[in-house]
């Protein structure tokens, strides 16, 4: 907190920030679970409509950033805003109201298993949108799951679904409320490459279409170089690199550079 | 995962034979303890109640007919026993109606016995009206009474098998018995204490009576009086064997005489 | 060693505090508008139809098999019209409710860990939670109602089971008639044997249901923690049914007498 001003200012004077509002806004970011120190010192900022990729190694802390977000984990240290708001301040009450703006794709999809695709769907329109009119929600439902092509799949149980069918369900599920923010865990992990292509341009497109704002944590560097407009490399609890998807690619860093071996 | 109808229903039939038995089960203890039929209260004194409690079902003709619903001491050597009974039951219960304590058996629960009354008036009672108490039989006292007419009778028993076996023995004549001063003492003894014996014996009969009868009912003593009866019958059935027998042999004897 | 024991007792008060803590959660959450009927009566057929085949069986044999194990010890005391009254005392205030809230620990407390704790795994109870959705509301609060009303109703019907148990046995040897017999069952029961003995169920559902969300709900992420869960819900609700029969009989006999 302490060397917050100063940085501010610093970063916005180096990368001209004021492109357009910022919905991330992280400085000095620390976590550590028992004596692990997972987090050490996590500064950055997201503007509007921009979408940006995390890489980092396997355990490195990345789901832990976005957890923190969304007040799922609260850091130990740090200032966090998101849509302006410091998010370890928030009452019950606002911390609700600003999940509710915030899509959060889990790494295993995360699907209610007892309850078949189209109830997994209504599930937040339901109870978060409050929507009670019938045809609304079905309509709905059918029109996002038709944009990640399970249209068919409509009333299977989640178990009955593959792992890449899941995956796109729970996408599927996070934008059913059209979230402003959408923070995606690994979207592509574990699936073929087509598919992976796919959700891809499907992240991509989401974009265009609602003007969200993304971050998009991934190990796939062909998903990071469809969907990034700017990447963030995690290692040892810091970012140690920024810049588009090209700079980082050519960077000096052996460790950045090993990410697009 | 959505509730289909089949479960619903099947779900709320579930509950509803779950709630009925809870329902049932509540109108049928109530019914029993007459909380869900009109009532109406008489009250007793007593100088003991003998461990009665509250709740304990009120007897009329051997039918439950109400319960107990208050004790309470009046002063040291009254209490106050508060029934509550079933409306219907009125017009059987007239104003010089007793209640006393008794008890289901010597283990049992307590109640209160209502007699019918009817003997000086003929006018029912009233919602809070007093009746006379009768005040209740102690079993204690009942045991200690059984114990000293069993001493009694053991004495007497003994003297008189005493007797019976010199008789058996064949020790003289009855001149001799009467000349006898030791055996006249003994009888004269024995006379005595078999006199004061059926004196005891007629002074508690009449109580016994009913007390042993109630006795004869509960289980623990049960036992004692079929053995009892047993006994008794096996006696029976020997001296009529014995009877038999003898007169077989007679029978055998005289044509032999003949 | 000693040390040992202190930590033991630590890790003992800290668990009472979160289950403390825990309850606190459910009962804000209990008020919530937005009470999940739905899905309450989806969890009263889990729980409480489906349990039936289970609580029924277990109830009738019980009720036979003590009839018969009772019958030549009042036999003996000449008290063999008692045995009614014994199996419906017994029954009723005891072995109904207890057998039928440690049949429902294990198949119930068991069975909602388990499934919360899988869902905390699969982070779905994560997500729910993230999408601005109560899972609280949706998930333990609707269980713990379900449990709380079902298990009475479970163990009321398993009474009358078990009293049936108890005709059939002793209609084996002799013959009462069925109205004879329920009503000598319930001639010998008064208030003070139905109602702690049902009051005491509702408590054991509460803590069936309550156990079991909070083992499964507090799990840890590990694919283990989902036996561990279920494992613990069951040995934990146990031992709560009986400390909580315990108490009951001690306070309604003050409370009765
Ligand atoms: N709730 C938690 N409690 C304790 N430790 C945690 C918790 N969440 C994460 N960690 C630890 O923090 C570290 C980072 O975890 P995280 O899930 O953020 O990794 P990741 O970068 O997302 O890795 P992956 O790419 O495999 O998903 C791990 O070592 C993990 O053990
Ligand atoms: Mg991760």
């Amino acid at each position: 907190m302490r060397h917050t001003e100063s940085e501010k200012t610093v970063k916005k004077n180096v990368r001209s920030a004021g492109r357009g509002e910022e919905v991330i806004y992280v400085r000095g970011l620390k976590k550590s679970f028992g004596k692990k120190d997972v987090l050490k010192n996590i500064n950055f900022e997201v503007n509007k409509g921009e979408n940006v990729v995390v890489l980092g190694k396997s355990g490195s802390g990345k789901s832990v950033i976005i957890q923190c977000l969304v007040g799922m984990i609260s850091p130990d240290e740090g200032e966090l805003r998101v849509f302006g708001e410091e998010v370890s301040a928030l009452t019950e009450k606002q911390l609700k109201k600003l999940r509710i703006r915030i899509g959060f794709l889990f790494q295993s999809g995360a699907l209610y298993d007892s309850m078949t695709v189209r109830e997994n769907m209504q599930f937040p329109l339901i109870r978060i949108l409050k929507m009670n009119d019938q045809n609304e929600i079905d309509k709905r439902v059918e029109e996002v799951l038709k944009s990640v092509g399970l249209l068919d799949s409509i009333d299977k149980m989640p178990s009955d679904l593959s792992g890449g069918m899941r995956k796109r369900a729970g996408l599927a599920r996070t934008l059913v409320v059209n979230p402003e923010l959408m923070l995606y865990d690994e979207p592509t992990t574990g699936l073929d490459p087509i598919t992976s292509r796919e959700i891809s341009n499907l992240v991509l497109e989401i974009q265009k279409k609602y003007k969200t704002t993304s971050i998009i944590i991934t190990h796939d560097m062909e998903c990071a170089a469809i969907t990034a407009d700017r990447v963030l490399v995690l290692n040892d609890g810091e970012f140690i690199a920024e810049g588009s998807f090209e700079e980082v690619k050519s960077s000096k860093d052996e460790f950045v550079s090993s990410f697009f071996k | 995962m959505k509730t289909t109808s089949g479960q619903k229903i099947r779900t709320g039939v579930f509950a509803m034979a779950g709630l009925a038995v809870l329902v049932l089960a509540i109108f049928f203890i109530g019914n029993k303890k007459g909380l869900f039929s009109d009532t109406f209260h008489v009250h007793g004194l007593f100088k003991d109640v003998n461990g009665l409690q509250v709740g304990n079902n009120a007897r009329f003709a051997g039918i439950n007919v109400g319960v107990v619903e208050n004790i309470a001491i009046v002063n040291d050597t009254t209490v106050k026993v508060v029934l509550s009974l079933n409306e219907n039951v009125r017009k059987f219960i007239k104003k010089d109606a007793k209640i006393a304590i008794g008890s289901d058996g010597l283990m049992g629960d307590k109640l209160v016995i209502i007699s019918p009354g009817g003997a000086t008036t003929s006018e029912e009672v009233k919602n809070g009206d007093q009746l006379v108490g009768v005040n209740p039989f102690d079993v204690d006292k009942m045991i200690k009474k059984i114990t000293g007419i069993a001493d009694d009778a053991g004495t007497l028993i003994s003297g008189l098998s005493q007797i019976v076996d010199k008789v058996n023995h064949g020790k003289g004549s009855i001149g001799r018995l009467l000349n006898n001063d030791k055996m006249a003492r003994d009888i004269e003894g024995t006379m005595s204490q078999a006199k004061s014996t059926i004196a005891n014996v007629h002074a508690t009969t009449t109580t016994l009576n009913t007390d042993l009868k109630a006795a004869q009912d509960n289980f623990l003593l049960k036992g004692f009086f079929n053995k009892k009866k047993k006994k008794a019958m096996k006696a029976k059935q020997d001296s009529i064997k014995k009877l038999q027998k003898d007169s077989a042999a007679r029978a055998q004897q005289s044509p032999a005489k003949q | 060693m000693a040390d040992e024991v202190l930590k033991g007792w630590r890790g003992w008060f800290a668990e009472s505090g979160e289950q403390l803590s825990f309850f606190k959660v459910f009962f804000r959450n209990l008020f919530r508008s937005g009470f999940e009927w739905s899905e309450f009566v989806r969890q009263c057929y889990e729980i409480g139809y489906k349990s039936f085949t289970l609580v029924g069986t277990t109830a009738f044999i019980m009720g036979l098999v003590l009839a018969l194990q009772l019958r030549p010890t009042l036999i003996g005391f000449g008290a063999e019209s008692m045995l009614p009254k014994s199996l419906a005392v017994s029954i009723v205030k005891e072995i109904g409710p207890v057998i039928t809230a440690i049949i429902c620990a294990g198949k119930i407390a068991s069975g909602i860990g388990a499934e919360l704790g899988s869902m905390k795994v699969t982070e779905q109870i994560d997500a729910m939670e993230v999408s601005g959705a109560n899972p609280v509301q949706y998930l333990v609060v609707t269980r713990i109602l379900a449990t709380t009303a079902m298990v009475p109703l479970l163990t009321l019907l398993g009474d009358v089971l078990g009293l049936l148990g108890g005709f059939v046995a002793i209609n084996v040897n002799g013959n009462v008639s069925l109205f004879l017999y329920f009503n000598k069952c319930i001639s010998s029961l008064g208030f003070s044997d139905l109602l702690p003995a049902f009051i005491k169920t509702i408590f054991f559902g509460f803590v069936i249901g309550f156990i079991g969300c909070y083992k499964g709900y507090n799990s840890n992420k590990g694919t283990e923690s989902v036996g561990l869960a279920a494992n613990s819900a069951v040995v934990a609700a146990s031992l709560w049914i009986f400390v909580i029969d315990a108490i009951v009989v001690q306070v309604s006999n003050i409370i009765i007498y």
